[in-house]
Parts: structure tokens; sequence; C-alpha cells
């Protein structure tokens, strides 16, 4: 078949407009130019047509994620919502033991927004997505009126393999199982925070936004009896914890004086009158592994870009199944239980 | 020193709870008949449930959490008025982050937002007057609320709104003080309390010498607190000294933030600004008598309650709580908040019937979020 | 380094220029800087306390060591 070879395709404008949603000329030169140029999918036609050798293996098993990103400031310090939405979704294929292969990006976007946004969030997702070692290999656009949405909004898919003989699941966590993160808690959050802008604060903590397969690959192998890993995005650490007690009827127990936090956001809580547990983090998980492991787990852990600061928290228990408690730096004990709404600034 | 992590030292902490048990003893109180302090304010409700403070002290010792939340205090009428401002057009309503989710009898503020009033959450009133100067086509509201720990920003900027000439800046003034509920307990009969632990921030700015009516007059001890663990543990056990001692005096262990006299700027721009109003209601207490603040008439201005006809006095106002709700009884410490029969049932952080479950300083929301029965039970 | 933002000194500006509050520590509330932290305060407080403290271990530290003859 002859492809005639022709110019690559330009947009005209500096900002979107109801015509680039439209499915013209307009639109079909918005996508070649912002978006197709960038991820260079691996062909045109309306579905993305894949194959990979380790779906063929018995007893493998076919991850499907998806998520949706809206957030606000879409530019912030250490990222975008480009970066978090191929991170957010490769991280919740690492999660459960995939190995992440291919991301679709469908955008809605707002009339009114520039056009170097749009390239910028583009090559943000294209360099993560590179970082994390997955293609972006199918998506869509569309244009809404000025008002009806609010800048960009992305929702990513993301589909990956999980290999034979692994079943990482939250059900299996077991009492004396050891918690480990990967890095400190909360920057994410705090910088979302600070970039916002109604709280007039100022702080040089950027988002922890990275992907983390290759820190979960690093993990597997070297504790291969590993229970569960989840990403400790909205709701915090004390979500992820949780999630994991209500799931395996276990009670966790985690110690204050152990929790890895920045300086920086330990100030943002404490003028705001903040929880780190609860602030959003990117690129940080917990993981449990069996106590025999755990010394393994962390030093592989801690051998990855994404976890040099990779520490214990603390352990599951049989007492007090699905609850988390933690014992504050002065020995007492107080219950981390899930956020209720959003998290609001204290006055007192 | 950073003034924050040396006093929550951990060994210090076992120094002063092991005292706090032997004075505890030497006045003979247990679990069957325990000493009952209060402590006042609801950021030192907040300290003792997440550092587990009543779970470290011994049982004779028992903490009866005060009414100092201005957001749990708050009538839901008053809500109502707010909504209403915020509804009206070109408004732009700004409130501090834990006044947003106080139930109305209609709505609640971040229920108007979602209803589409521009509501915006602000950690200053400087940033809200900023907002005034940035938007000269709309009316700026700043929803104050707040004991004497937050009036004196309120005064100032108001008065640097006057400076200004900005008009298009207002306030909904709901300043509280902190003497009249106090001296409302107190007289109250069915109240057993032994001594207080008193409001650090609030005293920063008014002093010691406003609680002087409590040993002079009710011969109860008070200790002005900070609000780190070992702050409050050595208030604790300053007031335990004075019941064993048979002495009732107001102390200061705040002292490296709180001055004797309290702040004379924040004093002046107060009685600049402030007017007390003849009494002012406060959920679950009722009305208490020059209990509230208003804003004199020469700064009618930037009176909110004046620029949009609605307020204290004006218009019928629904006074009856929900039906069930008995934060009154929680705040006034008759009991304790899981004994309230909708804890956790009928009212919880997530569809709170009460302000004690809305504000994060609320005891039921601290009870609550930090475990208090339920951590009981687990460990 | 840290976390920044503009604060209202009004309250604790005495007869100085601005200058003189660099390096000072202050409480801050709701964007205004209400109190200085009397720093002789401070310090005789973690004093006492401290001393409880020290003086709680050398208690333990006795108990153990009585332990310790008895058993």
């Amino acid at each position: 078949m002859n492809q005639r070879l022709r110019p690559p395709r330009r947009v005209v404008a500096d900002r979107v407009t109801l015509a680039h949603g439209g499915g013209g000329k307009a639109m079909r030169d918005l996508i070649e130019d912002v978006f197709t140029s960038v991820f260079a999918p691996p062909g045109m036609e309306d579905q993305a047509r894949l194959m990979h050798p380790s779906l063929l293996e018995p007893g493998a098993q076919l991850a499907f994620t998806t998520d949706s990103f809206v957030v606000s400031p879409m530019e912030f310090p250490g990222g975008d919502i480009g970066t978090i939405a191929v991170c957010g979704t490769v991280n919740d294929l690492a999660v459960g033991g995939a190995r992440p292969l291919w991301l679709s990006a469908a955008f809605i976007i707002e009339e009114g927004v520039e056009i170097a946004t749009l390239r910028r969030i583009a090559r943000s997702m294209q360099t993560a997505a590179e970082a994390a070692g997955v293609r972006i290999v199918t998506g869509d656009t569309k244009v809404v009126g000025r008002g009806a949405g609010d800048g960009v909004f992305v929702t990513t898919s993301g589909v990956g393999v999980i290999p034979p003989g692994r079943d990482l699941l939250a059900g299996k966590v077991r009492p004396g199982d050891v918690a480990i993160v990967n890095g400190v808690l909360g920057d994410h959050g705090a910088a979302i925070l600070a970039a916002r802008g109604d709280m007039a604060l100022t702080t040089d903590v950027v988002s922890d936004c990275r992907p983390l397969n290759l820190l979960m690959e690093a993990v597997l192998a070297a504790a291969p009896d590993l229970r569960c890993a989840r990403d400790a995005t909205r709701g915090g650490l004390a979500s992820a914890l949780n999630e994991i007690t209500d799931a395996a009827g276990v009670g966790v127990v985690i110690a204050e004086a152990d929790l890895p936090l920045r300086p920086e956001v330990k100030g943002v809580c404490e003028i705001l009158g903040l929880d780190p547990l609860y602030l959003a983090n990117e690129g940080t998980l917990v993981l449990f592994v069996p106590p025999d492991q755990a010394a393994a787990a962390l030093a592989a852990m801690q051998g990855t870009a994404a976890g040099r600061a990779a520490c214990i928290i603390g352990q599951a228990t049989a007492s007090h199944p699905g609850t988390v408690v933690m014992k504050t730096v002065f020995g007492g004990g107080r219950i981390v239980d899930m956020l209720v709404g959003e998290q609001l600034p204290r006055i007192c | 020193m950073n003034y924050a992590d040396e006093f929550r030292d951990p060994v210090a902490a076992r120094g002063v709870l092991a005292a706090i048990a032997r004075v505890t003893d030497e006045i003979g109180a247990t679990r069957e008949k325990p000493v009952h302090i209060m402590e006042i304010c609801g950021g030192h409700t907040h300290a003792i449930f997440r550092y587990g403070l009543d779970k470290l002290t011994p049982p004779g010792l028992e903490f009866i959490h005060g009414p100092g939340c201005p957001v749990c205090v708050l009538p839901m009428s008053r809500i109502d008025e707010c909504v209403e401002i915020a509804e009206r057009p070109g408004v732009i309503m700004t409130t501090f982050g834990d006044a947003m989710r106080v139930p109305g009898h209609r709505k609640s503020l971040i229920q108007a937002k979602a209803d589409g009033a521009d509501i915006r959450m602000v950690y200053s009133p400087l940033d809200a007057l900023e907002l005034a100067r940035r938007h000269p086509d709309r009316e700026v509201v700043f929803f104050g609320l707040g004991f004497e720990t937050t009036t004196p920003s309120t005064a100032l900027t108001i008065l640097q709104a006057a400076a200004d000439g900005q008009t298009n800046f207002s306030v909904f003034c709901n300043h509280i003080t902190v003497p009249p509920p106090i001296k409302a307990l107190l007289d109250d009969p069915h109240m057993i309390l032994d001594g207080f632990v008193g409001p650090g921030h609030v005293s920063m700015v008014i002093g010691v010498r406003p609680y002087d009516f409590i040993a002079r007059d009710y011969g109860k001890p008070i200790v002005v607190a900070g609000f780190e663990p070992l702050d409050l543990l050595q208030s604790v056990l300053m007031v335990l000294e004075q019941i064993r001692d048979g002495r009732a005096e107001v102390e200061n262990q705040y002292s490296r933030v709180v001055p004797d006299d309290g702040n004379p700027v924040s004093i002046a721009a107060c009685a600049e600004v402030y007017a007390p109003r003849p009494s002012f209601e406060w959920r679950g207490l009722g009305e208490i008598d020059a209990s509230g603040l208003c804003i004199r008439p020469a700064y009618a201005a930037w009176d909110a309650e004046v620029k949009f006809g609605v307020g204290y006095g004006k218009g019928p106002r629904a006074v009856a709580e929900p039906d069930g709700c008995r934060c009154g009884d929680v705040m006034t410490g008759r009991i304790k908040p899981h004994a309230c029969p909708q804890f956790g049932t009928g009212c919880t952080p997530e569809m709170p019937l009460g302000a004690l479950m809305v504000s994060s300083e609320g005891a039921c929301a601290a009870y609550f979020q930090y475990g208090g029965l339920r951590l009981e039970e687990a460990l | 380094m840290g976390v920044r933002r503009q604060v209202n000194v009004a309250c604790i500006l005495k007869d100085e220029p601005i200058e003189a509050l660099i390096g000072t520590w202050s409480l801050i509330h709701v964007g205004f800087a209400m109190s200085r932290i009397n720093e002789e305060e401070a310090a005789l407080t973690l004093d006492i306390l401290r001393q409880l403290g020290e003086a709680q271990v050398e208690i333990e530290a006795m108990r153990a060591s009585e332990r310790m003859l008895a058993s």
C-alpha cells in the first residue's frame, strides 16, 4: 500500500475552540500535531491492534485498569495532569503485580485552553510513559464549551500482564506481615495545596509523581511472597491501609516515629491543621511482606530510584481486626480512620 | 530549638506522667470518684486525642471536654444567614475551612457552593481583603468566627480596609469570648468541675487576668496551657498540685507565648472595632449574656449584617436543635461523646447531626477520628 | 527551604525597625504574628520538664537495680 508522504499537520490557533472538537480538519490537525506526533502510536486506525508474547503464557492474566484525572491546577511543581495520568494508571497496574504495556488517553478539553498547555501535557505524558516503559497507543479528544469543564480532564486506561504464579491480594495479609513504604509521605498533597494558592503558602516541595513498576518488579524478585501493594493516592496512606485491613480482616499498627516526612510537609500540616496521613501521594505505595522476606524486600526497594527512602512503618496484627492504630511518638495510641469527605484546614 | 519538637519529648513525658499518677493518688482520686478537669479549648481537646493523653493519664483523672470550639457552638441560624449572603449575586463569601461543613437548616456552605454560590476557603482575613482589592466589581464578605485568638486578626483587617478605603469588603461577625461560657458552666448546679486547663492562644491575646474570677469567686484552679503534649501534661500536673494543696490560683504554664497582660495591640484593635452584643446564642448552651461581639457603628460600612440587612434580631430564628441532638450535654461535659445515642449511627462525620461532629475540634469528631471507645475496645 | 508565607506583624512589632524581627521566633495564626516566643521562658519550662524526665529515668533505673538485687 502506498502511503503518500505529506508534511505533518499543524494547529494554527493559540487556543482550543469548539471547532477542534468538531470531527473536522481542525480536530484532525490538533490530534496529529499535539498528540499523535508525540505519542507515536503504532497505527492510525480507530483501534490499536496489539500483541505481546507474555499474554500467551499459560497462567498469565491480563490486567486492565482505568482512571480519570481532574487535578487543579493542571500544572504544579513536580509534574502536571499528564504526568499523573500516566503514572497513576501505570501504578494501578504495577501494585497488582502486572507489567504495564499499553495506555489509552482520552482528553476532555475546555474551550479556551492554550494549545501550548496541551503540548506540555502531551510531552509530560510521553516522558512519563518512556520512564515506565509503556506506550500510549490510542486515545480520544473532545472539546466542551467554556465553563463546562475545568481546563483539561484526562482519562487513561491501561493494560498489562500479570505473569503466571503472581497473585497479589489485600486479603492475603496475615498477622505479623511487615508494612513498608517506598519513600516520604504527602509531598504531592502538600505541593498541590501550595500551588492552588488559596492558602498563600510557598514551599519547595514537589510532587512525588513517578512510575512504580520497576520498583515492584525489584521487590517481587527479592520477596516472591509479597502479599499486596497499594498506592496511597487520594485519601493518603491512611486510606490505603484501611482498604487493606478491611479486605484482610487484620489489624495494622504503625508507628508515628517511623513515618517518613519532609520537614516542609510537616510544616504545611502544622500551619493548616492537616494530618499528613491523609495527604495524597502520586508515587508512593505501601506493601506488605512476610516477616522473613522484609529485609530482602527493603534492600531491593532501596536499590531502585523510586525506593531510595524506603522504610518499614508497621505491622499487621491479629488484634483489632479491620482497624488501623498508630502508636504516637508519645506512646499513646490513636485510631487512623478512613478520610471522611475532604480534609479541610482548621482555624484553631 | 524549634519550640515544637522539644515539647514533644517522650522521655520528659514519662516524668510528668509519673508525677501526675503520684499526685492523683495523693488526692485520693479513683476511677469511681475521679478528679474532673475541663479543657476549655477545642485545640486542647484535639491534642489530647491526637496524642492519646487521656489513655496515658491515670483513671482517677477525667477530662471534661469544654465548649471552646467556635465552629461547634455556632447556631444553625447564623449558617443560614451566611448562606443567604453568599447566595446574593456578585458576592464572594470567604471562610475558614472547618466552617464549610457545618449544617444549616437548609444547607451548609459546602452544599451552597455545590449549588453555585461563590464560596472560597481562605487561611487569613487578609487574603479575603486581597480578594476584594483584586475584584473591585464584587462584594467580598469574610465569615469571621472564633474566640479571642482570632478576633484581633479580623479587627486588624477591618482597620486596614478602613484605612485603604476598601468599600467592597465586609465581615459577617460571629466572634465570641471565652470568659462568659465558663461562668455559665460554673453557675450550672449540675456541673462537677475541679479545675481548668485554660486556652493558651486566647490568653496570648487577653492575658491571664480575665480568669481571676474563676479562682476568686468559684475557688477553682486554672492553669493556662500550651498545645504541645508536654504543655498539656505539665498544666494538668499543676492543676492537680493546686487541688492537692487546697489552692485556687490562676497560673500560666504557657509563659513562653502568653504574656500575663496579653497583647496590647490586639486588645486595642478589638476595643476599637467591636462592641459586645447584649446576648448571643450558643449552640447547645443557649443564650449567654455579653458573650458575642458585633461591629461598632463607626465601622458599619464593613459590617455585613448592615450591608446585607441580615442578622441577629432580624428575621425569624429557628433556635431548636435537630431531634435527638445532644451536643449541649456533650459540650458541658454531662455525657461523653459515645454516650450520645446518635454517636456513630445517626451522627457521623459524613452525615453530622450536630456541630460537635462537624468540626475536627469538636469532642465527638475527635473521639470518632482518633478512636476513643473503639480504641479501648481494640487495645 | 521550609514553608513561606507573608504575615502581618502589627501585634509583635515594638518601637523598632521591622528588620529587627528577622531571625526571631513567633506564633503565627491566620496570617498574623501574634506573639514573640520568649526564649528564656521556653528554656525554663523545658528545664523543669527535662528534670522531671531525668528524675523519672533515675527512679526507673533505681527500681530496676533493686529488682535485680532482690532476685
